[in-house]
């Protein structure tokens, strides 16, 4: 905004009035603290109005200066204590609480949910196991029990009394039934190993495993007699004889 | 310049919360104000509401008046306009829901005298010229809206406003110069 603006466009008179915009009132107070030719001008505007404003002036009736002053001389107002509001308030931080921790319990619970969710189906799971190994024993005790097959009894010699294991031999289904459950574990580093007598030469029929459960060895239907050794981990392809545990000759 | 040095006194009295200076300043420029309101308005009633709220608003407002931006005055004169204008503006938005007929009706039984006359130096002006500050700076019009109402264009209603000050201005330096003659002659 220049100095001739301003007094062209009458932007000093809008000025007084108010009525310009914050844009041109910053440009035009800027220009007015640089120069003070402007300033004067503005300044006699202002008194010249102010004049013609005295000159036009109207006496107002005086009880309106007695109702300012009986307004302004009040004493400030207090807001009443208020019972149902403060009641109302604390209700709702009450409520605010409340909700906040159930909140916190919410998600709390969700968490475990989400924990047991997990657990459950792990547990299925093991059930799932459970069960197909039921039934497969099952399967096994039926066909253990079987007239068909013969069972032949393994008892531990000098070397380790406290072996014992029962044989089933299914020459049917072409495998041998040993249940483990009840044979103690073999030393560090050893692994129990069920031999098949043929022809004078022991055959491997599988390693034993103590697991507890049944387990399924090799038929060896020419086989005369069955033999336990203790071979080092894993097993062996020849049979430490001098390492022998038990021994049967099968009927 | 700007305030004077009875207003800066007052003035500082009021933002230190005194209440006699709020009413020394209202002594001395209530009369302004009210003929500058009841003009806009043309509503006694309504007019003493508007000086009141307009001195309420000075007493409440005072800390965002600054000396070195111009007078009291000038300052005050726009609270009192703003004031008005936006009582107005509410009327004439409760006139539009009301009866309008009623409302004239009331208007002219209560104001039978002139509001719109002018006293002083501004009488001496050319009739366009008195208008031109009239409507400018008694009645509220913008610039754009009191070309309008003359029906002249913008930038001719603003040379009239030059010319209308420039012509106050000339009639003050004289009546001042009179005055101090007087008062030189008179002794005084």
């Amino acid at each position: 905004m220049t100095k001739e603006e301003a007094v062209e466009q009458g932007y000093l008179e809008a000025y007084l009035l108010g009525e310009l915009d914050s844009e041109k009132m910053e440009a035009l107070e800027s220009l007015l603290s640089r120069d003070l030719d402007l300033r004067n001008t503005l300044d006699t505007l202002e008194a010249d109005f102010e004049k013609m404003a005295m000159d036009n002036a109207i006496e107002p009736p005086a009880h309106i200066k007695e109702n300012l002053k009986k307004v302004i001389e009040q004493p400030k107002v207090r807001l009443p204590y208020r019972p149902d509001l403060w009641a109302a308030a604390s209700l709702a931080l009450l409520f605010a609480i409340t909700a906040f921790s159930l909140f916190l319990r919410w998600q709390s619970t969700q968490e475990e949910l989400e924990l047991l969710q997990q657990d459950n189906l792990f547990v299925r799971s093991e059930l799932e196991e459970i069960r197909s190994k039921n039934l497969e024993q099952e399967v096994i005790l039926e066909r253990v029990a079987s007239p068909e097959v013969v069972p032949v009894f393994l008892r531990g010699n000098q070397r380790l009394t406290s072996f014992k294991i029962v044989a089933y031999l299914d020459e049917a289904s072409g495998q041998v039934w040993i249940n483990t459950a009840d044979i103690p574990s073999p030393p560090e580093g050893r692994s129990y190993q069920m031999w098949g007598d043929v022809d004078d030469h022991m055959v491997s029929m599988g390693v034993v495993k103590p697991e507890g459960d049944w387990q399924a060895m090799t038929y060896l239907p020419e086989a005369s007699s069955l033999n336990v050794t203790l071979e080092p981990e894993g097993g062996s392809e020849e049979a430490s004889v001098g390492q022998l545990l038990a021994q049967t000759i099968i009927p | 310049m700007k305030a004077d040095t009875n207003d800066k006194a007052l003035i500082i009295g009021v933002q230190q919360r005194d209440q006699k200076a709020l009413y020394a300043l209202y002594e001395k420029y209530s009369g302004a104000l009210y003929g500058v309101i009841i003009r806009m308005c043309k509503d006694s009633g309504l007019a003493e509401e508007l000086l009141q709220e307009s001195f309420l608003k000075i007493w409440n407002k005072i800390d965002q008046y600054h000396p070195d931006k111009g007078r009291f005055y000038t300052w005050a004169y726009r609270i009192a306009r703003n004031t008005t204008l936006n009582a107005m503006r509410k009327e004439s938005l409760l006139i539009q829901s009301e009866d309008l007929s009623v409302y004239k009706d009331r208007k002219e039984e209560e104001e039978p005298w002139d509001v719109q006359r002018l006293n002083g130096q501004i009488n001496s002006l050319e009739p366009h010229h008195r208008q031109a500050i009239s409507l400018v700076y008694f009645q509220g019009f913008t610039h754009r809206e009191a070309h309008e109402e003359m029906g002249v264009p913008l930038g001719t209603f603003k040379s009239y406003i030059r010319q209308a000050l420039k012509q106050l201005r000339e009639g003050y330096k004289i009546t001042g110069c009179a005055l101090l003659f007087i008062n030189h002659w008179l002794g005084l």
